[in-house]
């Protein structure tokens, strides 16, 4: 328990820097949100409609820069990578299962930190338009993070696996590549209509009011028994992403 | 487990390690006795720091048998990591941390780390605790690397040209302070280095490598006075005897 801790310490230090600027930024993002609401609903010719359809658009744009903010690398491994560090740890007393744990438990800090801020956005957000936040965007929020976490486990899968520089920035293209693999291979099972994507594409350039807008949200629409799936799915991504960074960890550099 | 009885705080065995670019550590085998300083000689590139890696495993050797403690490198590596310390030559600690981080850090991980001792050297080695570490010269910063190795009991320190790049003041001052942790209980240490001059301060015993290969292993006095003629013979003209015999059988 010392020990994680220790490794614990050491990596918030290394990240923190990282996590202040784009958990700053998604603040941004809900400051802005809140900007444009403001702005749209002093437009009378908006109906009350109109409102709550742009503002449950503009509470899922919040979760979405959320999924970005916490599916993007650290950049630790490779900040230990330029140090040194990472060959001499294979000299210190931590096994890989140790600094996977580690990573892990960061990594769900950031997603709680990410959660938090965007229920707090969106709930911001909804209470300027006199309305409140249902638990089923709630659980839409979690999917969305979780089609975000899915990419950065698999793109850590193959970060960890470097053993210099030119690998670490090659694993990390392929790994990004596999990942929206998987994002599209997971969504292939879900009930959800991928060819919606397509729809909305040609429909935002028309689009002129909030209320044509709001609409776009009805073509992702999920069965709300999915949302349910989310917390689970969730803690499945977080296991197997450290187990693979156990394994990928416990590699040696030739 | 750490009760167990050893000999040699260091045993290679028929240690082998091919690489693709050509180079390979050549079925190299030396114990390094313990309580003793072991110093290891090689021009750069001779395959020092392989062998040094393939012991701690960072890297896996291909083939061979290596025992740290008494104990297996591999199947009871945490163990051993726990009791050793090493000492690479570049500071492997990021710049943003400082002094205390450090501290921070290695007090978890290693369970007989002590702060006092840590201090300790932190005050003899005036370093300031707070400053970053990326401001640190490179003799502060080798300072620091041994200040965290050595505030942990180890029984045995491995250093990688620990002393390179540092001006004379600040290597004398690192080699006092290998000889007082030495006199500290049944310590060892294993220094590799291309400065014979350090090693001839310190070393009881040496082993001579070149590309891969090694060349003698023994006790410095023995190795000395096998290769003295008239004249007192130094590690350096050993070393230079060794690798222009090799030259010439190669040519």
């Amino acid at each position: 328990m010392k020990s994680i801790r220790s490794l614990f310490y050491r990596e918030m230090r290394l990240s923190a820097r990282h996590y202040i600027i784009r958990f700053l930024l998604l603040v941004l993002v809900v400051g802005f949100a809140a900007l444009s609401l403001l702005v749209t609903g002093q437009n009378s010719a908006h109906t009350g409609e109109d409102m709550s359809g742009f503002t449950v658009m503009l509470t899922y744009i919040i979760a979405v820069v959320a999924g970005v903010v916490i599916s993007e690398d650290n950049g630790v491994f490779k900040a230990d990578m330029d140090a040194g560090w990472l060959r001499y740890s294979y000299a210190l007393p931590m096994s890989a299962a140790k600094k996977a744990l580690t990573r892990t438990l960061v990594k769900l800090l950031s997603v709680a930190v990410g959660m938090a801020v965007t229920v707090a956005g969106a709930a911001a957000v909804c209470a300027m338009n006199g309305s409140s936040l249902d638990l089923t965007t709630i659980l839409n929020f979690v999917l969305i993070l979780d089609i975000f976490l899915l990419y950065d486990m698999v793109q850590q899968i193959f970060i960890l696996r470097a053993t210099d520089a030119d690998e670490l920035k090659r694993n990390k293209l392929i790994g990004g590549v596999v990942g929206v693999g998987a994002i599209l291979l997971v969504t292939e099972f879900l009930p959800i209509d991928i060819s919606g994507l397509e729809k909305a594409m040609e429909l935002i350039p028309e689009m002129k009011s909030p209320a044509e807008m709001s609409q776009l949200g009805e073509l992702f629409e999920l069965p709300e028994i999915v949302g349910y799936f989310g917390i689970p799915a969730m803690l499945v991504i977080l296991g197997v992403g450290f187990f693979a960074s156990w394994k990928a960890l416990e590699r040696r550099p030739d | 487990m750490s009760d167990i009885q050893y000999t040699n705080a260091i045993e290679i065995k028929n240690v082998t390690k091919r690489y693709s670019s050509g180079f390979t550590l050549d079925n190299i085998s030396f114990n390094v006795p313990k309580g003793s300083v072991m110093g290891f000689i090689g021009q750069n590139g001779a395959g020092k720091t392989t062998t040094l890696r393939c012991l701690l495993n960072i890297i896996k050797a291909d083939s061979g048998e290596i025992k740290l403690l008494g104990l297996d490198h591999i199947k009871d590596e945490q163990q051993i990591k726990e009791r050793i310390a090493v000492v690479f030559d570049e500071l492997p600690f990021h710049d943003i941390f400082n002094a205390k981080d450090m501290a921070r850090i290695f007090e978890g991980l290693y369970p007989k780390w002590s702060n006092a001792v840590y201090n300790q050297y932190l005050e003899r080695f005036q370093l300031p605790s707070n400053k970053k570490i990326g401001e640190f010269s490179k003799g502060m910063k080798m300072k620091l690397q041994i200040a965290c190795a050595l505030s942990h009991e180890a029984e045995l320190l491995v250093m990688d040209e620990a002393t390179t790049g540092l001006d004379p003041v600040v290597r004398d001052d690192i080699l006092h302070i290998f000889l007082e942790y030495m006199q500290a209980g049944e310590r060892s240490i294993l220094l590799s280095s291309h400065i014979t001059s350090d090693l001839e301060k310190i070393a009881d015993s040496v082993t001579f490598i070149d590309r891969g290969k090694l060349l003698v292993s023994g006790r410095k006095a023995d190795i000395i006075e096998s290769h003295s003629t008239t004249e007192q013979a130094s590690l350096e003209d050993i070393m230079l005897y060794y690798v222009n015999r090799d030259r010439k059988e190669l040519s």
